[in-house]
């Protein structure tokens, strides 16, 4: 069986002026689209907490973003998840994490009497603390007395601060250490409090007594994970872009990175039309569309590079047409089983499979269509622009043989 | 006959042909000897049960065999050994796992369960569980380190100003006075700065190169044009080292902890300063009790060893050996309990009880099972027991292993706790004699340097325990009284190496109870059991599904040569989780997306051959040179290719965490297994169809 006849030869680079400006178009829309409305970025990169909970009958999103804000969070996001086991999954994603704001700190500081120029009026010495802590995931306050404190006494205070929520429990403010006075205070994770709200204003009976998956990430490790990703992108490309033009020729380097750019932009700039969620599985997603749309276009390549020793007196744009017809079989063979395979994970699969399928069909797509209309047509334009008039005899290899190609 | 003498005579049998077809036959005599050399030697392995070698040495002994056929050509005959080989091993690297719990149901006998360690693990994704992630908090133990030289700094400030002298702690007024000559600060931010200001009253030559001496190397300075103003940082390196002592001595209490709690499926890794546990489960009560025990703070003790009293000895006698825990004997050692009249040290014998753990048991329940009998007897007043674990050396092998645990008897008091330990680095003993020594320094607060001052004083030649978190970490003997707060603390092996690890793990102790690595959870997951299952369920449906439309795609496309194609797939699929699960990795959902992306490239360099070889079969070549030709061809393609993914695989793997890394580790066994698969396997197949049985006259591909 075959597909194509071998030794038809199809007329790409005809169309190539519309495909670039169909790709420059993409590229552009996918630039606004991400500075403008921005990727919707996942928990990964913002920091905040996120719940899923599968509710009992009768509750609509409108309900839950109602007690979700009544509880005290803002901006809540409530998105139903397919799912045939329960049909009232919801994800709740809100930005708050438990962690202790600036303010906040200096008010415990102010209410445990830490600091210097206190009054002595509303904190006694036996009041004051000497050593306020907080931890920066926000569960916990830990202080120190000169004196044996007064814990329920801690307890109110510590509760009389706004925002802050105590873990219920005896065991809470805690001793933790009797000689030096020092008592720790547990507070509620962000988590429970929405769980709590939720139980409060949709009742008991709608509300599961534990969430499905709880998931939170404090801001500062967001960006760090966000920063970690970036910068894994851009260490690929770069020697992506360094093999290339050690195997190959630096001219044919441009190419395949116009290429590779050209798919992973698009990507993203569909991911944020679609209002898909951009998290570290896109990341990893992207990732594998730069290798795959390398790859694709390499062996493109490899194939040029081949006819450049054998066919002579050709011009390098028919040249690259015969190249590719060669290839046509594999390169679309190659990527309808890909595609195919993914597929299934995309019909089948729910939440994060789901939209990891969907991220590598459109990135294959994409790597498929830039390697044939993108690489090759941008390395000819190069070529043609630069390096034959810039370079008329060329030294070696098949840089060389395109130059006689080309005159 | 134990399974293992089995093998080991099969072995003997094959020497013998072996040896006996290579006399017979001249052609045959260089693979046929070689391989029994092969033989001998895996007989050997076989009788000792080393498995792997075992394995490894059969396998070659029938490579040997094969490579003496007639088969094509030698070329061939040896590209076949490795293929078949590398499937022998994957396979048995695989079996246990394919036994456990895939849809496969391969029964695997229990001999081979025994000796094969490797298990492919479903990943937390898959399973259900909770992650949790805890930050360290590194600035604040350079804060606490910055404080640690504040202190030093003004104590040396008053002896440069001949407000104290001698090795102890300066008075109060001392202190007091201080600040009429110089004030040091510490600001809040930054964290790892010290601020020295001298007043007019002070004579800044007296900060001259020796009160220097003592800080640079940890601190770099800077002073004002008159000198009255200084400006101490700490070092780079020295933040670094402080970093990741920070961080492995709060991995190491994490992990004592998850041990503690016997959760043999929790796993703790860290990441730059970032420590990870993942314990699969789905029991609420389970998540909170560990939540609250990783966060709690260490407890480090000292209590006084009684030996004078033979309690142990006492319960011997009275104990009938039906109602002893299994595994559970008296032993006794010779202790020291203090000096006579003369000064001289009083040895006095000792029973204590040892429990070995059982054979099938972890350290952990044997544990439990002691302190289950523990809590039978009755300990005289003030006293309690005190557990510590045993190891023992294999004679033969030299390695070390944990073997049980054993009780000490101990005053209840505790005299020290982890608050007067101010701190504790291992150090290498450069006295006389002690060629690569290593002991460790500790170091006492004010209050912790009296007490232990009276302790000693009181307990010469008395042996004490180290205890943290309830378990017997160390038992020194006090050789002599020590005044001045600091002590040390000698290590008891002979070997330099043994010394210098138990010194590190001993500095661990004794820092984690006295500067409590401060950590704090910065991400929590919990993936709810039903999310798992479903996930389980649709990624496997998904792939299976996916495959096999592709391998019967391949079939219909190129016929036979679709088929070989289909074999070094399905190869590749079964070779990537042999090495997944030598490597211990657990299968996650985005580790599962790799394999299927690494199979589709696996498809493709197949497609690439093929298309190739179709190629050259239009231009006319013959069969045999198609084939040679297409592979040389399609060479170039197929590794530039792979390699050019295997890059992006390595920076991910690098820069990745969590799921991107389970990803990027599948997609670079996945590339490297595919480029064997692809140029090696399917060759052999090839060469066979081609060469094998005659000369073929036409190629069929599709």
């Amino acid at each position: 069986m075959q597909f194509f006849p071998s030794g038809t030869v199809y007329d790409f680079m005809r169309i190539r002026r519309a495909c670039a400006l169909v790709s420059l178009l993409m590229v552009i829309a996918s630039i606004v689209a991400i500075f403008r409305p921005g990727p919707n970025l996942g928990t990964d990169f913002k920091g905040g907490t996120e719940i899923e909970v599968a509710f009992g009958e009768g509750v609509s999103s409108d309900d839950i973003r109602a007690a979700v804000r009544s509880s005290g969070f803002s901006n809540p996001d409530v998105v139903k998840v397919d799912d045939e086991n329960n049909p009232n999954r919801y994800l709740i994603r809100v930005q708050e994490v438990s962690e202790i704001s600036e303010e906040k700190r200096t008010e415990i500081e102010r209410v445990f009497c830490y600091g210097e120029g206190l009054d002595p009026a509303a904190c006694p010495e036996d009041k004051q603390a000497t050593e306020v802590k907080i931890s920066p995931g926000g569960d916990k306050i830990s202080l120190r007395f000169r004196s044996a404190p007064d814990l329920a006494e801690v307890r109110e205070r510590a509760s009389k601060i706004d925002g802050l929520a105590l873990r219920p429990g005896d065991g809470n403010p805690l001793l933790q250490n009797a000689r030096d006075h020092k008592v720790e205070v547990q507070l509620m994770s962000r988590g429970d409090q929405l769980m709590n709200g939720l139980r409060t204003n949709l009742g008991e009976a709608k509300v599961p007594a534990e969430p499905l998956r709880v998931e939170w990430i404090g801001p500062k490790a967001g960006a760090q994970l966000r920063d970690a990703a970036l910068k894994s992108i851009a260490i690929s490309l770069v020697f992506i872009m360094a093999y290339i033009a050690f195997r190959f020729d630096l001219r044919f380097a441009p190419g395949a990175v116009v290429a590779l750019i050209h798919d992973a932009v698009i990507t993203v700039g569909i991911l944020t039309l679609m209002r898909k969620e951009v998290n570290l599985t896109t990341v990893a997603a992207v990732l594998t569309i730069i290798g795959y749309s390398v790859n694709d276009t390499v062996v493109v390549f490899d194939r040029v590079r081949e006819n450049l020793g054998k066919i002579r007196g050709a011009t390098f744009a028919s040249l690259i047409n015969v190249s590719l017809s060669e290839m046509l079989s594999r390169t679309l063979i190659t990527s309808g089983t890909t595609v195919f395979s993914l597929l299934a994970f995309f019909v089948r699969g729910t939440g994060t499979l789901k939209d990891f399928a969907l991220t590598l069909i459109i990135g294959l797509i994409l790597g498929t269509y830039s390697s044939i209309y993108v690489a090759l047509p941008f390395t000819e334009w190069l070529d043609r622009k630069f390096f034959a008039r810039a370079m008329p005899k060329k030294r070696r290899g098949p840089a060389r043989k395109s130059e006689e190609a080309t005159v | 006959m134990p399974v293992h003498h089995i093998i080991a005579s099969v072995f003997g049998a094959l020497f013998v042909i072996y040896g006996v077809v290579g006399y017979l036959s001249r052609a045959r005599r260089v693979p046929m000897w070689l391989g029994t050399l092969c033989a001998a030697a895996g007989g050997g392995a076989a009788y000792s049960d080393a498995f792997w070698p075992m394995l490894v040495l059969g396998v070659l002994t029938l490579c040997a065999g094969f490579c003496a056929t007639r088969l094509v050509d030698l070329g061939w005959r040896m590209r076949a050994s490795i293929v078949l080989s590398v499937m022998t091993l994957a396979f048995f690297a695989l079996w246990p796992s394919l036994d456990r719990d895939s849809g496969v149901r391969l029964r695997c006998p229990a001999w081979v369960k025994d000796r094969v360690d490797f298990r492919l693990v479903a990943g937390l994704d898959l399973r259900g569980g909770l992650r949790l992630v805890y930050t360290v908090d590194v600035e604040e133990a350079i804060k606490d380190k910055r404080d640690r030289y504040n202190e030093d700094m003004r104590t040396s400030l008053a002896k440069v100003f001949d407000l104290h002298s001698g090795d102890e702690r300066p008075t109060e007024e001392a202190m007091v006075k201080l600040r009429e000559y110089a004030k040091v600060e510490a600001p809040r931010r930054p964290a790892n700065t010290l601020r020295l200001t001298l007043t007019d009253k002070a004579d800044p030559s007296k900060i001259d190169a020796r009160f220097l001496e003592q800080f640079r190397s940890d601190l770099t300075f800077s002073q004002s044009a008159d000198k009255r103003e200084w400006n101490f940082r700490i070092k780079e390196e020295s933040e670094t080292a402080i970093r990741e002592r920070a961080v492995g001595q709060a991995r190491e209490i994490i992990l004592r902890r998850v041990d503690e709690l016997g959760l043999r499926e929790a796993a703790v890794s860290t990441r730059d300063e970032d420590i990870i546990v993942e314990v699969p489960g789905q029991d609420e009560k389970d998540f909170a009790t560990i939540r609250e025990i990783i966060s709690q703070t260490a407890r480090l003790e000292f209590k006084l060893l009684d030996d004078d009293t033979d309690y142990m000895g006492e319960v011997a006698r009275a104990a009938s050996s039906g109602t002893l825990p299994e595994g559970l004997e008296f032993l006794r050692e010779t202790a020291p309990v203090g000096l006579d009249e003369n000064k001289d040290q009083i040895n006095k014998p000792v029973t204590y009880a040892f429990i070995k753990k059982g054979e099938k048991e972890t350290t952990q329940d044997a544990l439990v099972r002691m302190r289950e009998w523990a809590a039978t007897l009755e300990p005289p007043p003030d006293r309690e027991l005190g557990f510590e674990l045993v190891y023992e050396t294999d004679p033969d092998t030299l390695k070390e292993s944990e073997s049980g645990w054993r009780t000490y008897l101990l005053r209840s008091r505790a005299e020290i706790t982890g608050d007067m330990v101010r701190d504790a680095i291992a150090q290498p003993d450069q006295g006389q004699g002690s060629l690569g020594g290593w002991y460790v320094g500790l170091q006492f607060t004010d209050q912790g340097g009296k007490i232990f001052d009276r302790i000693t004083t009181a307990n010469v030649k008395r042996r004490f325990a180290i205890i943290l978190d309830n378990r017997v970490e160390s038992t020194p003997v006090i050789l002599t009284r020590i005044a001045g707060g600091s002590a040390s603390i000698t290590m008891g092996s002979n070997d330099p190496m043994v010394q210098l690890r138990d010194a590190r793990k001993l500095e661990l102790v004794l820092r984690s109870g006295a500067l409590p690595a401060p950590i704090s959870p910065s991400n929590e997951q919990r993936i709810g059991p039903s999310l798992g299952a479903d996930s389980i369920r649709l990624g496997v449906q998904g792939a299976v599904g996916g495959g096999l439309i592709v391998l019967l795609f391949m079939f219909i496309y190129y016929k036979r040569a679709g088929l070989i194609a289909d074999f070094s797939v399905v190869l590749n699929l079964f070779l990537q989780l042999a090495v997944l699960a030598t490597f211990g990795a657990s299968m996650t959902l985005p580790g599962i997306a790799g394999l299927a992306l690494t199979l589709g490239m696996s498809v493709d360099a197949n497609v690439l051959i093929n298309e190739r070889i179709r190629e050259e079969l239009n231009a006319g070549k013959s069969p045999r040179a198609a084939v040679e030709l297409g592979y040389g061809k399609a060479l170039s393609a197929i590794v530039d290719g792979q390699l050019t993914t295997l890059i992006s695989g390595v920076v991910l793997a690098q820069y990745g965490s969590g799921p991107i890394k389970g990803f990027a580790v599948t997609l670079i066994v996945g590339v490297t297994i595919s480029i064997f698969t692809a140029l090696v396997v399917s060759r052999v197949w090839f060469d066979l169809w081609v060469r094998g049985f005659g000369r073929l006259k036409k190629l069929d591909i599709g």
